[in-house]
């Protein structure tokens, strides 16, 4: 069995008498040590997905595994504790505005009521883990978006969790920080072991960190796989799609030799 | 001094005088208190509900729909209830409570019931104003309710909960006024009786002038402290 499964997932959303169905039969298995892309157009089903694998969205049928517990058929109250070990980071951070950054790392910790000076302890790692010792009593109101973006993983990281769950974390970063960004998750990702599954519509960020991939298309898989071999020959509309507008953009800058200003 | 047989220069002069203000002083003092023990009751009560219709709602922490329903339409009819009606409606329950039902303590339950409502309903206001993805972050953290109801949601609406309970503020000092003349005493109770009653325009134009600058001071003061978290916090 691997790490990760996740079985005929279903999903609608109901508005007046209408339906719609946003996740339909998603099947997915993800080992331990992926870096798991997730990519899709805007209202693919992308973050509604990933959502469903902590539960801040309820799938209407299917199953989530992680790590042989079986998330979708947890009560409230294991859901609670279970999701102290699923990571998660947004494209919107999420901070908290109210606590500096070393409180807003600490906050995991506290859940679990560690002793002050253990979590202190934890605190300075994390901080030096990405790179932020020298912010630590800042407001998140004063950091910059890829700052904000690591104070993010740090807490999500904190309790030393097997799998980081990255909803578009870098999709509100310019490249250089996007970059930076994704090389902590690719440091991270190797030095703690850890399972991450990212979802986003920048397939350059697939084909930089991601081992293995899935394209959604309309709440479907379209396509699986190796992220070497999905590119090599993209089968599905969304990824032709994708490659297509990039080589157009490539082709009609006005900035490429020869094309004529 | 009445305008009808002084000019305004002499009414102005009598106004800011001493003989005035030794009237005017004691009724600050009632009026404070009238609105020192009104404020409290209002911002502890109005938080703690403001709190449960924003955590019992549809897409609230835990969606209670039949309470959430009875307790908004209880809030909606304390609401639409003017002043002046609450202050008779609460004399029964003043007796019993307070003992008496005339006097400075009973109006304060008046006060209370009516500005506890408003105040419920800014609270839910500033508590809609939160991004839902921070309690989302929250909850993917795995917290509790009662941790994301103080850790995250009190701590992270501060600013806008000081706000609302200025605009709060100056409301119960308003409806203190009103309440003097149902024997209350205070600043509205001296403005009846010798401004209205027997036409001391002077002791009319102190009274003003008092109210005028406590609910300046107020609004100072509630600006001034949310300014200063929000600049800690580099939200400005």
């Amino acid at each position: 069995m691997a790490f990760i499964e996740i079985h005929n997932l279903e999903k609608s959303f109901k508005t007046d008498n209408k339906s719609f169905r946003v996740l339909n039969n998603i099947n997915l298995s993800i080992d331990k040590g992926d870096i798991f892309g997730i990519a899709g157009f805007s209202g693919a089903g992308k973050s509604t997905l990933i959502r469903c694998l902590n539960r801040l969205e309820e799938p209407d049928s299917g199953t989530v595994i992680i790590n042989g517990r079986e998330i979708t058929s947890l009560s409230s109250s294991q859901l609670k504790k279970e999701r102290r070990s699923i990571g998660m980071i947004f494209q919107a951070f999420n901070l908290f505005d109210s606590k500096t950054v070393a409180e807003n790392i600490a906050y995991p910790l506290h859940i679990e009521k560690f002793k002050s000076s253990t979590i202190n302890a934890r605190v300075s790692e994390l901080l030096q883990l990405v790179n932020l010792e020298h912010r630590s009593n800042a407001y998140p109101g004063a950091l910059s978006g890829g700052e904000k973006q690591r104070v993010g993983i740090a807490r999500a990281i904190a309790n030393e969790p097997k799998v980081l769950l990255s909803d578009e974390a870098t999709s509100s970063l310019d490249p250089q920080t996007t970059f930076s960004i994704l090389e902590l998750l690719q440091k991270i990702n190797k030095k703690l072991d850890l399972t991450i599954i990212l979802i986003t519509h920048e397939l350059s960020v697939i084909q930089y960190i991601c081992n293995r991939m899935a394209i959604l298309e309309a709440g479907k898989i379209a396509e699986y796989g190796d992220t070497k071999n999905v590119f090599s020959a993209p089968s599905s509309e969304t990824l032709q799609m994708f490659m297509k507008v990039h080589h157009q953009f490539q082709q009609q800058s006005l900035f490429v030799e020869g094309a004529g200003i | 001094m009445s305008l009808r047989t002084h000019s305004l220069y002499e009414v102005l002069v009598s106004a800011f005088g001493p003989d005035v203000w030794k009237m005017i002083i004691p009724a600050i003092g009632d009026t404070l208190y009238m609105v020192f023990w009104a404020a409290v009751f209002t911002l502890i009560i109005g938080i703690c509900l403001g709190f449960i219709l924003t955590i019992t709602a549809d897409d609230g922490l835990l969606p209670l729909p039949l309470p959430h329903r009875v307790l908004g339409a209880v809030i909606n009819g304390l609401r639409s209830l003017p002043e002046i009606i609450m202050i008779i409606l609460m004399l029964p329950i003043a007796r019993v409570i307070v003992g008496k039902s005339y006097g400075t303590n009973a109006c304060i339950i008046a006060l209370v019931a009516s500005c506890v409502p408003m105040y419920a309903r800014l609270v839910q206001g500033a508590l809609a104003e939160l991004s839902k993805g921070k309690i989302e972050a929250a909850k993917a953290m795995g917290s509790g309710i009662w941790r994301i109801i103080f850790s995250v949601m009190l701590p992270e609406s501060v600013p806008t909960l000081i706000h609302s309970f200025t605009v709060a503020l100056v409301a119960i000092i308003s409806m203190t006024a009103l309440a003097g003349s149902f024997g209350a005493g205070g600043l509205g109770d001296i403005a009846v009786r010798y401004g209205f009653n027997r036409f001391q325009h002077d002791v009319l134009i102190a009274t003003v002038t008092a109210l005028v600058l406590i609910v300046q001071a107020v609004q100072f003061i509630g600006d001034l402290l949310a300014h200063m978290i929000l600049r800690k916090r580099h939200m400005l």
